[in-house]
């Protein structure tokens, strides 16, 4: 009769409050409430613990301390009540009251973090009980002023490693967790930012519009809203997110209000930001002498007269010119609070970033709400919602797949010297008889409109129904929104406009997806020794976009712009497109921990995607993990007390990617065109061959970690090796041409990636000075294990005119360079001796002496060999953090080694041209009268082969950010009412040791290609930066 | 297990969960078919009169554009590997791609670029020939309104097919003879070996032969540029020519004349030689009477990726900028005679510049 009852009583709860929301309060029996109170404390020194945890055990209830440590509920409980109290560093304890008076709860300060809560995917555990390699990201590095918070990853997480595509406001970067899996598709880890799965598609901030590289979807978020990061590496750790988790998982979760009264805070800083560096180029006289030099090996006259070259002096620096310095500046107030039974946090963010380059620009306004509150003892609902507005003004780029490559940076830098920037009066001189068009580079760069406008919608609400004490029903529904609207204008004093008088394009894309999920969880325990958390799951996430593009040319005039394209006399075909594509899921995972000591968790999730192939949608994806907490054993304490904590784990499993844009596996025909009668006409053709057969990208992962503190976890280690190996790659293989088309979308081949990572944290001193640091390491090998019956290798599609500076080959890491190794320069002793010589050129002596293999008699294709890739041997991050009184001062330094990169622009740069300006190293030249000149001789526009040369150790540590901080006195911050006044100064990327030659040893021209990683065309320059924050507390 | 579902109460548990299931399988609503609403799959199209033209439409596009935004077949890329490989043309000292230097220097390797994209472009135009030959061939006869439209535009298929196997076999020999659309991804299923000249030939002439039969001697308004029989013939008689069938070659010729210009022409398509040579590259008289055949092209009619780059040589009035493409050298002109008409009109040191409205000389030495 009872249990009967009891059933009626949390299924109509339950369904009630599905269907009604918060009518499910109406369940709960009215009862009245009485206070209970306390206080929480240092069991040694009796300190408060502002912030600790209380929690009645069996309910929802809780409430945080407020700063003295004080606690109070007002609740329908009756004694005895167990609290749970818990607070960061110190052991949870439970702890039984009989009677309403005041209590005191001592905390005793943890000797081991076992009892921390580690947030997993779907739920949190014990951190004894983790089998996965699942990694925190440290305080300071998330203080860090950065715009997206991709950028606070770097060098904080083992594992984890972060390059910076661009140094662009707002710009993209690569992110690899244990390297990257895929070939063709998205490397990029999942974010999970609140219980939220979000992808990060930058195809949703780009319509294709605008020109040059792209905005960040992840610079949308406000980082500062964020309260803790968690990665989740191996496995155990990512296959409950199945489809999702191969390239691991980012957990995220943001800042909530804390109980115990209501707090108003501002947080703020200002800086300026300035280049880090500026390359070496040719002045006028040097210029002109270079094309003398091409002249007479052309035989023809000379273009400058001794005395002329003598009066061109220094010319233009047209590289100084496009650099200025920039503000950077952010803004945050927050109000937050909460009682026993709701928490609340509201906070408004507004960052500028001014770029280094001219009209470039990072703007963000954002908004956050974050609310929980608990009905009754068993309901609990959720909301996490964030809003923001995001404008981009980019650095102009040409479109750059496949057809041309550079932007208006690069076009500055190879602008030549001896035509004036500036008229007499004043006004940009467009008399420059090298280009085409009565332009400037300059006047251009400042004229442009190439703009993005991103508005993103982050929300997500929660019901939780506890109908037991250690059973939890929570259903989830979140939806993230994109809008973004993107313009360009190029009026017809531009380049780009010139030639077609003034060119606008706008595009918008929309799109919009929505997640539920719906999960039980069951933690029961037995005989207090066997501890279970049994997980299991159903989601849904449906995923729509729809972009247009419209465009026209000939304006009148300039007063329109982008804003009305209907003045524009030639209007262009418009474009439009929309996808559709859902995911669906059904997951379980079973943890169970025997004292805390032997763990396993074993899961599965079986996805099914609609992108993939009409016969295998659905892919299943298990994993298991165990763990042993030795030091934890009898035997082990009586061994040794340096020894507080000894973890082993191990764990094996596999995960997915279905990272295929949708429609992938279709028969798809495309609209093409063509004139007839001198008018256009639309032909219809297939673009790709349908493959029904079309399945999941499978990694399998094995991992074997130790985790191990020592002296009272002063030192605290962890380190893991692991091994990959993603098979059935989602690859575009490249098919015979004589098929009609270029590849088609399989699964074949592998690729595996294995690795050592490890991370140490240490406390240096303790007391009034304090020291801590924390480094971490990580080393990845990526090799390609097949890439499909007959296919030994390929080579990335290169821009017209150049030769892929890259090869995709099995027994080689992705995205190797590919190219010749030289020899200094051809002497006449090479030519008389019958070196081999390159084919195709006439070559003499003070051209480059290619190296022939294999004992060749000349230098062909095949003498083109491996010349490393732009994977790094290893990365890794060093925090270190002190305090003293009030004062704190801490820096990250952070870098890779051995990862090279392809230094493209300098290859352009040393290749002698009659019209553009060249690298300052072709001034030593070799020449009749410079034979000791280091770089080949002058003709007229050689052909740049890739070459040893230029393929550049770009290893690097980097100062990336030292902050002195000074917290005021209570007394003084007592003065205004603050409980909290920080000041601080901080330095961004002050100092980067490098051998690198170009701006900026981090560098992806072509963003997240995975096969053409490390490429550097006049990337935006790399910037630094000085600021000023403030961070006050009422 | 029992031990856990006691201790919790089993009947709570598993009720509580096929409530929670019940729940579910109602917003589990969302279904893994695709559906596209803004790509056309194969399975939809080749039903109606429309779609029909529209296939055929999409084998014309392969002659002046190119996918990937490079240079279309008639549009550069043909004749850099014709002409620059000749001693006609050469890549200008301004053009840096090595693999466009390699073919003047007639130093290319097989995975050359531009070599790879002409086999390329060409088998490209061809698989869009074969499927809408095929698609337009099954489609219902009931779905054309207009009478002969069906056997037309299979027939303008043909005629292109057999053109760009007529270049290929021409280039690079025997090849492989495709003739309908991969059937599905498996790379072994998808190899061919390549077929004898005389094969593709015989293919060649058989799809000229059916083109010649069903197509019209020429079109009028909105479908000016399309493929003639006249065309057909003519290009059946050029590659008699080529395979030395001279009696045959005549037949063909005979039929592409007009009556009364030649001994026993019988052509009535009024093809003649234009009074002014020049008029045989000029805007005006495009798609003219000397046009047996001409791939379209309009200046920013809106069609992406097509671009003719043979006129682009001169790339602006720039004097310090040069060509993509120059003659090899001033032995090119000399091999014609001043009083020829062709010399003024093919070579030129000046150009008038309506955007300044200055007359620009080119004397710049690099100018051979």
């Amino acid at each position: 009769m009872y249990l009967r009852q009891r059933y009626k009583f949390y299924t109509t709860g339950f369904v009630l409050l599905l269907l009604l929301g918060w009518v499910g309060t109406v369940a709960q029996g009215p009862t009245k409430n009485v206070a209970l109170v306390g206080r929480v404390s240092d069991e040694k020194t009796g300190d408060p613990l502002p912030g600790a945890v209380i929690q009645i055990k069996g309910t929802t209830h809780e409430v945080a301390a407020d700063n003295n440590g004080e606690f109070r509920f007002i609740t329908g409980q009756r004694v005895p009540v167990t609290y749970l109290v818990s607070y960061v560093g110190y052991k949870t304890r439970e702890i039984e009251v009989t009677s309403y008076e005041h209590a005191e709860l001592r905390l005793q300060g943890a000797n081991s973090q076992l009892n921390d809560v580690v947030v997993v995917g779907y739920g949190t555990q014990r951190r004894s009980d983790v089998t996965g390699a699942v990694a925190g990201v440290g305080k300071n590095a998330l203080s860090q002023p950065a715009v997206a918070f991709d950028n606070l990853l770097q060098g904080s997480v083992s594992g984890v490693a972060v390059t910076q595509n661009n140094s662009q406001p707002g710009g993209t970067a690569a992110i690899r967790v244990r390297g990257g899996n895929s070939i063709s598709f998205s490397n990029d880890p999942l974010y999970v930012i609140d219980g939220f799965i979000v992808y990060n598609n930058n195809n949703f901030t780009n319509s294709g519009a605008t020109t040059g590289a792209g905005v960040n979807a992840l610079a949308t978020i406000n980082p500062s809203d964020i309260e803790s990061v968690e990665v989740l590496k191996d496995a155990s750790a990512t296959a409950i997110y199945g489809s999702h988790g191969a390239n691991g998982v980012v957990i995220i979760t943001t800042r909530r209000g804390r109980k115990g009264g209501d707090e108003l805070s501002y947080s703020g800083y200002y800086g300026t930001q300035s280049a880090v560096k500026k390359i070496g180029l040719l002045n006028a006289q040097q210029w002109g002498s270079l094309v003398n030099d091409i002249n007479v090996s052309d035989g023809v006259a000379k273009t400058y007269t001794d005395a002329q070259l003598g009066a061109l002096g220094k010319g233009s620096d047209w590289q100084s010119a496009g650099i200025r310095t920039a503000p950077v500046q952010n803004h945050e107030l927050s109000v937050s609070g909460g009682d026993e039974k709701s928490k609340y946090l509201l906070a408004g963010n507004t960052f500028d970033q001014d770029g280094i380059l001219y009209n470039t620009e990072f703007k963000r306004y954002s908004g956050r709400f974050n609310y929980e509150r608990s009905l009754g003892e068993k309901f609990r609902v959720t909301l996490s919602a964030f809003d923001s507005r995001s404008t981009e003004n980019e650095l102009t780029g040409s479109a750059y797949n496949s057809v041309q490559i550079g932007n208006l940076w690069s076009t500055l830098l190879q602008s030549v010297p001896v035509v004036a920037m500036k008229n007499a009066d004043g006004t940009y001189n467009t008399t420059n008889p090298y280009i085409t068009t009565p332009t400037n580079p300059l006047k251009d760069i400042l004229s442009i409109t190439n703009q993005s406008i991103v508005n993103r919608l982050l929300a997500n609400g929660a019901v939780e129904y506890k109908p037991l004490a250690n059973l939890t029903l929570k259903v989830s529904g979140g939806v993230d929104q994109i809008g973004t609207k993107q313009n360009l204008y190029l009026p017809a004093t531009t380049s780009g406009g010139y030639a077609v008088s003034g060119y606008a394009s706008v595009g918008s894309v929309s799109a919009t997806s929505w997640l539920n999920e719906n999960t039980v969880t069951w933690t029961p325990v037995l005989a207090n020794s066997h501890f279970f958390n049994v997980l299991a799951g159903y989601t849904t996430q449906v995923t729509d976009d729809q972009s247009a593009v419209a465009s026209a040319q000939k304006f009148p005039n300039d007063l329109t712009t982008y804003n009305n394209i209907s003045y524009g006399a030639t209007p262009l075909l418009p474009v439009s497109a929309a996808h559709h594509s859902v995911i669906n899921s059904y997951l379980g995972r079973v943890s169970y921990s025997y004292k805390h000591i032997y763990n396993v968790t074993a899961s599965v999730r079986a996805d099914g995607a609609s992108v993939l192939g009409a016969n295998n949608k659905w892919g299943v994806f298990p994993a298991i993990g165990v763990s042993w907490n030795a030091g934890q054993e009898e035997f082990f304490k009586n061994l040794t007390t340096a020894v507080t904590n000894l973890k082993l784990r191990l764990s094996a499993g596999r995960t997915g990617n279905s990272g295929v844009p949708a429609y992938s596996s279709l028969a798809a025909l495309a609209p093409t065109n063509y004139y007839f009668g001198g008018q256009l006409v639309t032909g219809v053709a297939p673009t790709q061959i349908a493959n029904p057969n079309l399945k999941w990208e499978t990694t399998t992962q094995y991992d074997a970690g130790v985790d191990l503190g020592i002296w009272g976890n002063r030192v605290s280690l962890t380190a893991d090796v692991y091994y990959k190996k993603t098979t059935d790659l989602l690859l575009n293989v490249p098919l015979p041409q004589y098929t009609g088309y270029q590849s088609a979308l399989e699964n074949v081949g592998s690729v595996e990636n294995k690795g050592i990572e490890w991370s140490l944290n240490t406390d240096n001193i303790r007391g009034r000075f304090t020291w801590k640091s924390s480094v971490v390491w990580a080393a990845n090998r990526n090799k390609i294990l097949s890439l499909g019956p007959g296919v030994s290798y390929y080579y990335p599609t290169a821009p017209i005119g150049q030769q892929s500076p890259v090869i995709v080959q099995v027994g080689l890491p992705v995205g190797t360079f590919w190219g010749y190794s030289t020899r200094g320069l051809l002497t006449a002793d090479d030519i008389a001796k019958g070196v081999p010589l390159l084919t195709g050129v006439p070559q003499q002596v003070g051209d480059q002496r290619y190296v022939a293999l294999n004992g060749h008699t000349s230098v062909t294709t095949a003498d083109k060999h491996d010349l490393g890739s732009s994977q790094p041997s290893f990365t890794f991050g060093v925090t270190n953090n002190f305090s003293y009184e009030g004062f704190d001062l801490s820096f990250i330094i952070q870098g890779s080694y051995g990862n090279k990169l392809f230094n493209q622009l300098e290859q352009q740069l040393e290749k002698p041209t009659l019209a553009l300006n060249a690298s300052s190293a072709l001034a030593n030249r070799w020449s009749a009268s410079n034979p000791n000149g280091t770089v080949p001789r002058a003709t007229n526009s050689p052909v740049p082969q890739v070459i040893d040369r230029w393929i550049q150790d770009a290893s690097y540590a980097r100062l990336k950010n030292l902050t002195l901080g000074y917290s005021l006195p209570k007394k003084w911050a007592g003065g205004i009412r603050a409980t909290q006044l920080r000041v601080y100064v901080s330095a961004q990327n002050w100092v980067t040791l490098t051998s690198y030659k170009g701006f900026n040893p981090e560098a992806n021209y072509f963003e997240n290609d995975n096969t053409k990683q490390g490429i550097d065309y006049g990337i935006y320059p790399a910037t630094k930066t000085l600021l000023a924050g403030l961070n006050l507390t009422f | 297990m029992a031990l856990f579902f006691k201790l919790l109460g089993m009947r709570t548990l598993l009720i509580n969960y096929l409530a929670f299931a019940g729940i579910v399988s109602i917003v589990a609503c969302n279904k893994l078919a695709e559906k596209p609403a803004g790509t056309i799959v194969a399975s939809q199209f080749y039903k109606t009169q429309a779609d029909a033209v529209a296939a055929v439409n999409a084998v014309y596009t392969t002659l002046n554009s190119d996918p990937a935004g490079d240079f279309p077949i008639y549009g550069r890329e043909l004749n850099l590997m014709t002409d620059n490989a000749s001693d006609n043309q050469n890549f200008s000292p301004s053009n840096t791609n090595p693999d466009v230097r390699a073919m003047s220097t007639i130093t290319y390797v097989s995975s050359n670029g531009r070599i790879l994209k002409n086999w390329q472009q060409h088998y490209y135009g061809i698989n869009r020939a074969d499927i809408a030959i095929d698609g337009v061939t099954a489609t219902a006869a009931t779905a054309f309104t207009t009478t002969g439209l069906q056997a037309r535009l299979v027939g303008e298929a043909k005629f292109i097919r057999a053109l760009l196997n007529f270049n290929l076999v021409r280039l690079f020999g025997p090849v492989p003879l495709v003739l309908h659309n991969p059937k599905g991804v498996d790379i072994t299923a998808l190899s061919v070996a390549r077929s004898s000249r005389d094969s593709v030939y015989a293919q060649i002439i058989a799809d000229l032969n059916d083109a010649a039969a069903t197509l019209p001697g020429s079109y009028s308004g909105a479908d000016v540029g399309r493929a003639t029989s006249g065309a057909a013939h003519a290009l059946l008689a050029k590659v008699y020519v080529t395979r030395r069938d001279w009696p045959a070659a005549q037949t063909e010729l005979l039929k592409v004349l007009t009556a009364g210009t030649f001994a026993g022409a019988t052509g009535n398509y009024g093809y003649a030689l234009f009074a002014n040579y020049k008029d045989a590259f000029a805007k005006a008289t495009k798609n003219g009477v000397e046009h047996l055949f001409s791939v379209q092209y309009v200046t920013s009619g809106g069609e992406t990726g097509a671009t003719q780059y043979l006129s682009q040589s001169f790339t602006s009035f720039n004097t310090g900028t040069y060509p993509i493409d120059i003659p090899s050298d001033s032995s090119v002109s000399q091999l014609f005679a001043d009083t020829d008409a062709r010399k003024a009109v093919t070579f030129y040191t000046t150009q008038y510049n309506a955007a300044t409205g200055q007359t620009v000389v080119f004397n710049n030495p690099y100018t051979p």
